[in-house]
């Protein structure tokens, strides 16, 4: 017993007569179908090229065309003459002028022989499909199709609707329950015999010749009815993209395709030379009888499905610009900002630096230039400390940082004396961790010595851009993690927001116990805060600090952060 | 014809399975609603925080959950803290259990039937919040009129809501008054002025407009169809505005004829063109230095045949083009300028013989690099994207620069510019999209840093699009940044996928550089009073060094997918 195979040639008749002669030459009898749009001189010049091999034979020509019955028709009549001529073939492998074997032949004749009696046709139930493309489902098998989807899309359209407004269903032949598959199957003789004879072929093909891309169905219908043992998966390794086109197999795909220990590839870049060479030398040593295994090539193209659907979290370029809240993540990691830190804790950048597990910058969004951490002019990325730059496009400053510096976190300071251009882009991205001390601004200005009018102007306009940032961080749109503290509150106790910071981005080394940092000397704070309201300013956001010039605490009550974890 | 997704679903569950109604989804147009204060009943109480429930009292708006909501702040807040809720509404039907609550007055509850537009606005203008607790929604209507005014909104998660408002509603679950009075009493906590400046602030979701709505309708109407497009690509185009897009085509056309009249061939090979070779475009003037490697690196690539616009080379550029097998040359002394900087020229040839091939348009100091290029000749590249039906291929323009001076290491004949220029920068590359014609505009690099710090917005654009299966009809708008038919230059995903794209490697900066700038600083044939240029020659002067620790040293097409500045798509 012998696999036959049965090809179904369309263009590039040139790797086709490869690939026959490939198989024929090992033994397999081998049926060509050659599309009837081929001409005339190409056609004879094809058969002339394997006419050296007497296994080779052409079935009669159809005009095929992508979607109709055609295709159907020149596999059944390849498929007759193969049982017909060629009486020790045990298995028909139906194969098209683009599959590549990447086995030979014997070790595909082995496997077969092991399991004379299986059927390998991928056949699902209409009903659970999901993956064809273009919409029709089941609708493949109630409506009429008499238009040419490629030349007469328009009428085929029409008439699809014109169907279903009428609420028009063909029924369906008693006995048949539509199922699908991949076209490219592997039939015993037994089932392909029973299949071509069945008494009922002629009402079939007549209810089939009405179907919608027949050759997606016929076979892996009827097969339902005469099969024994069916394997529902194709021999063939042939893979679709979420638009439904074909993956294409190229070069540098040599090492995939022979560790996938498939028996045949669909469908291979026609100019691939190194694959045609390379598979349909007859000289190279056969790995022993391995189960397919496309694991490593599902892989690869899920990935590619995966990039095209989904992206890369948080980058911006120029083949993927996603609108506004469509980002699938608008940052791709976690960062941290801080706001009002620096201004009430003395030294807080280095101490952050010193404890937390992030990059601690100072304020990205000052006005005078990006205050990256350590001073530097230039960031990973090349991204330049000129505030020019960033305010020409603040969120793709951000962006970029975040990008460029992928695998470690970030961290920065904040505060209403920066651009606020980020602020909704930031309440709104999950990754933001944002910790803010409201009222932190005005510590600056009260350890000033400048003018007290300026001073009052100064921290009128800072109040009223932190209010505004604070509706965003308060807003409901917030996707942010976002702690607020009031100044007052915090003074009182910082041990505990420390806490919670340290925790949420980490300490740069576990299980140490971490020093409290120094707060700003805040005597005569709350002075200060009564001379604003004296020169009729309102300061609503310090919380409470007493009137009085009692020295307030600025002394933690602990002096060591203890982590939990 | 459905005013949202959601219904058009409803409509096929309804409609069974086999029986699809041609649908097309047309959302309803937002006109900002004019507040009218003074048409508001003068015994509303406006000085305690409100909410507002818009729509007929019916089960299906499930104002019950509301009156639950409101009994759970009642049992929590003093009287004078609770908020107002006003239902804004006529009793509909079928409800009379919610009705008899009504009845009953429960507190901080106002019923307002019949309001006129101008107060339903007013009204909800001053709100704290839109509360929508509805079962099921067609589209939402007020949802969207919240939003326009910067209203925050509450809602049930329907897929309708899901749909118009994306993530900027707050969604909460249809049968937990808890977490509804929860989240209205933050939002009546919430500072007042905080509010306003949410609204300053916060642009909300996209608020469709009728425009867009009767363009849809309108094609339906005329054309009998509308084809909803499969992913949203930007606004759909109105009947004005494709006429003067087209009129802009034409006109640029038209103008490349009329210039076209100036081009001499030197030698035509055009008849060698086979019918599916890949073809390369590109106007040249003095570059007979890098002519060798040029070649050869597009030939090794897989390009059939070569068309050079020389503009009056005198240094044996012209002479050595003809001499080449594959090349066809036009010759021409008119002004680059003139010509829109060489592309009336092209746009002719490309016109002339790129109809129906696959062609580049590249200079000749720009590399093109595209996945798996090392491995796949530039046929294999246009094969699939013939079968993704994609029309153009873009390939963002990145800059290559030595480490230390421009003019250190002398640039030789034939040599691989980038074995010099071997540096670039990674990520510092900032993009906005052009509503007019769609295309992303890229700027950054190098550049941007050193020669445009303090005009960021002048910096020179990266945004190409040098690979495009010509069509009669078909042409560059400016430079090779972007094309019309606009949607040509639809070469991204606003979707948050990928899709497939190249660079454009630029050996610009390389010795030969200093001679050029020289040149072109006298001929002033440049872009925008070759700005560019001026700039160049004072950054020469200074002996500038484009390298800094940060630049990444080029290693193959791989890294920059890495890096994010190409991508495979679903190319693999």
């Amino acid at each position: 017993m012998t696999a036959g195979f049965v090809m179904m040639c369309h263009t590039e008749l040139g790797r086709a007569a490869q690939v026959a002669r490939f198989w024929a030459k090992a033994g397999a009898p081998v049926v060509v179908h050659v599309d009837g749009k081929v001409g005339q001189p190409a056609f004879d010049a094809f058969a002339h090229g394997l006419s050296d091999l007497g296994n080779v034979s052409f079935s009669r020509r159809f005009n095929c065309e992508w979607g109709t019955w055609s295709l159907v028709a020149a596999a059944q009549a390849g498929a007759q003459q193969m049982l017909d001529r060629h009486p020790q073939v045990g298995h028909v492998f139906l194969a098209s002028g683009a599959c590549l074997p990447l086995r030979p032949l014997a070790e595909l004749t082995a496997y077969l022989a092991a399991r004379p009696q299986t059927d390998f046709i991928e056949s699902v139930t209409a009903a659970d499909v999901d993956w064809t493309a273009g919409g029709l489902h089941d609708e493949r098998f109630t409506l009429h199709f008499p238009f040419s989807w490629r030349r007469q899309r328009w009428l085929f359209d029409r008439y699809v609707r014109l169907q279903r407004r009428l609420n028009y269903r063909r029924p369906v032949p008693a006995g048949l329950e539509p199922h699908l598959g991949s076209q490219w199957w592997c039939l015993t003789r037994r089932t392909l015999t029973a299949i071509l004879q069945d008494p009922d072929r002629a009402r079939q093909e007549r209810y089939f010749r009405g179907v919608w891309i027949p050759d997606e169905s016929y076979f892996q219908t009827l097969v339902r009815r005469h099969s024994r043992s069916i394997e529902s998966r194709s021999l063939t390794l042939s893979k679709f993209d979420v638009y439904g086109k074909p993956h294409v197999f190229y070069d540098d795909h040599l090492d995939l395709l022979r560790q996938s220990d498939c028996f045949v590839a669909r469908k291979v870049w026609p100019r691939a030379n190194l694959l045609y060479r390379r598979f349909l030398d007859q000289k190279i040593p056969a790995a022993a009888g391995a189960d397919p295994d496309p694991v490593r090539v599902d892989r690869l193209f899920a990935a590619a499905t995966e990039r095209r659907t989904k992206g890369r979290a948080g980058l911006y370029m120029q083949s993927r610009f996603p609108r506004r809240d469509h980002e699938n993540g608008k940052t791709p990691a976690p960062y941290a900002v801080f706001h009002g830190f620096a201004e009430v804790i003395e030294e807080f950048e280095p101490w952050a630096t010193k404890h937390l597990a992030a990059r601690v910058h100072g304020h990205l969004f000052a006005p005078e230039r990006v205050e990256f951490a350590g001073g530097a002019v230039l960031q990973p990325g090349c991204l330049s400390d000129s505030a020019a730059l960033r305010d020409y496009n603040p969120q793709a400053f951000l962006t970029n940082l975040l990008w460029n510096t992928r695998g470690e976190t970030q961290a920065f300071q904040f505060g209403p004396r920066d651009t606020q251009a980020c602020n909704w882009f930031m309440a709104t991205d999950p990754n933001a961790q944002i910790a803010v001390i409201t009222g932190a601004w005005a510590v600056p200005l009260f350890r000033s010595n400048r003018d007290f009018a300026d001073l009052r102007r100064e921290a009128a306009r800072l109040q009223k851009i932190e209010l505004a940032h604070l509706g965003i961080l308060r807003s409901m749109y917030v996707k942010a993690r976002v702690r607020i503290w009031t100044i007052a509150d915090f003074i009182e106790n910082p041990v505990e927001p420390l806490q919670s910071l340290v925790e949420q981005i980490g300490p740069r080394r576990p299980n140490r116990l971490i020093e409290t940092p120094r707060m700003v000397d805040l005597t005569g704070f709350g002075a200060f805060l009564q001379r604003l309201r004296n020169e009729g300013m309102q300061p609503r956001l310090m919380g409470e600090f007493p009137v009085g010039d009692h020295p307030h605490r600025t002394d933690p009550r602990q002096d060591h952060i203890r982590l939990t974890t | 014809m459905c005013n949202s997704a959601a219904t058009r679903a409803d409509v096929f569950r309804h409609a069974g399975a086999g029986r699809r109604p041609a649908c097309a989804v047309a959302h309803l147009g937002i006109d900002l609603p004019q507040p009218d204060p003074a048409a508001l009943p003068p015994w509303l109480d406006l000085t305690r925080p409100w909410f507002v429930c818009l729509g007929t009292i019916e089960p299906r708006k499930n104002h019950a959950l509301l009156l639950d909501a409101w009994d759970h702040i009642a049992r929590r807040w003093p009287e004078a803290q609770v908020p107002q809720l006003m239902i804004v509404g006529r009793r509909g039907w079928r409800n009379a259990e919610t009705f008899a609550r009504l009845d009953a007055r429960p507190q901080g509850v106002v019923e307002l039937p019949d309001l006129p537009d101008g107060a339903v606005a007013a009204l909800l203008a001053g709100a704290r919040g839109l509360l929508m607790p509805s079962h099921a929604e067609g589209f939402g209507l007020p949802m969207l009129e919240a939003a326009a005014l910067g209203v925050p909104v509450l809602a049930t998660p329907t897929p309708a809501a899901h749909e118009v408002m994306g993530q900027a509603a707050r969604f909460l679950p249809p049968d937990d008054p808890g977490a509804w009075a929860e989240a209205i009493m933050a939002l009546a906590g919430a500072e007042r002025g905080a509010m306003a400046s949410v609204v300053g602030y916060f642009q909300g979701p996209a608020i469709p407009s009728w425009t867009d709505h009767f363009n849809i309708v309108l094609r339906l109407v005329w054309h009998g169809r509308y084809r909803q497009p499969r992913v949203v690509k930007g606004q759909p185009l109105g009947l004005w505005e494709q006429y003067r897009l087209r009129l802009r085509r034409k006109r640029l056309l038209i103008r490349a004829l009329r210039k076209a009249l100036a081009l001499k061939p030197v030698a035509n090979r055009t008849g060698q063109i086979r019918r599916r070779d890949v073809l390369l475009f590109a106007t040249l003037r003095n570059e007979r230095i890098r002519l060798p490697y040029f070649l050869q690196y597009y030939r090794d690539l897989g390009i059939g045949h070569f068309l050079f616009v020389d503009n009056g080379s005198d240094d044996g550029s012209r002479d050595y083009l003809a001499a080449q097998p594959d090349v066809s040359v036009w010759t021409t002394t008119a002004s680059y300028k003139r010509a829109r900087f060489g592309m009336d020229w092209i746009n002719w040839l490309l016109r002339r013989y790129g109809r129906g091939h696959w062609t580049l348009t590249v200079d000749l100091d720009e590399f093109l690099v595209y996945p798996f290029y090392d491995t796949r000749p530039i046929r294999a590249l246009t094969d699939w994207l013939d079968s993704c039906e994609a029309r153009s291929f873009p390939a963002m323009l990145l800059d290559m620069y030595p480490k230390g001076p421009v003019d250190a290491v002398p640039y030789q004949e034939g040599q691989n510019p980038f074995e010099i220029a071997r540096w670039f920068d990674s990520g510092n590359y900032t993009i906005t999209k052009n509503d007019d014609l769609q295309n992303l505009w890229i700027q950054g690099g190098p550049r941007a840093r050193l020669m445009f710090a303090d005009a960021p917005r002048n910096a020179p654009a990266l945004n190409k699009i040098p690979l495009v299966k010509w069509r009669r009809g078909y042409v560059y708008a400016s430079s090779t940044h972007m094309l019309l038919p606009r949607g040509l230059n639809r070469v991204y995903d606003a979707q948050g996928g990928e899709k497939i794209s190249g660079c454009l490697l630029h050996a610009k900066f390389l010795s030969t550089m200093t001679s050029k700038v020289q040149e072109e600083l006298v001929r002033r044939e440049h872009y925008i009073g070759s700005r560019e240029y001026i700039a160049y020659s004072e950054a020469l002067e200074t002996g500038p060094d484009m390298w800094c620790k940060h630049s990444v040293d080029y290693r193959n097409w791989r890294q920059l997918e890495d890096l994010g500045l190409m991508s495979k798509g679903n190319w693999a």
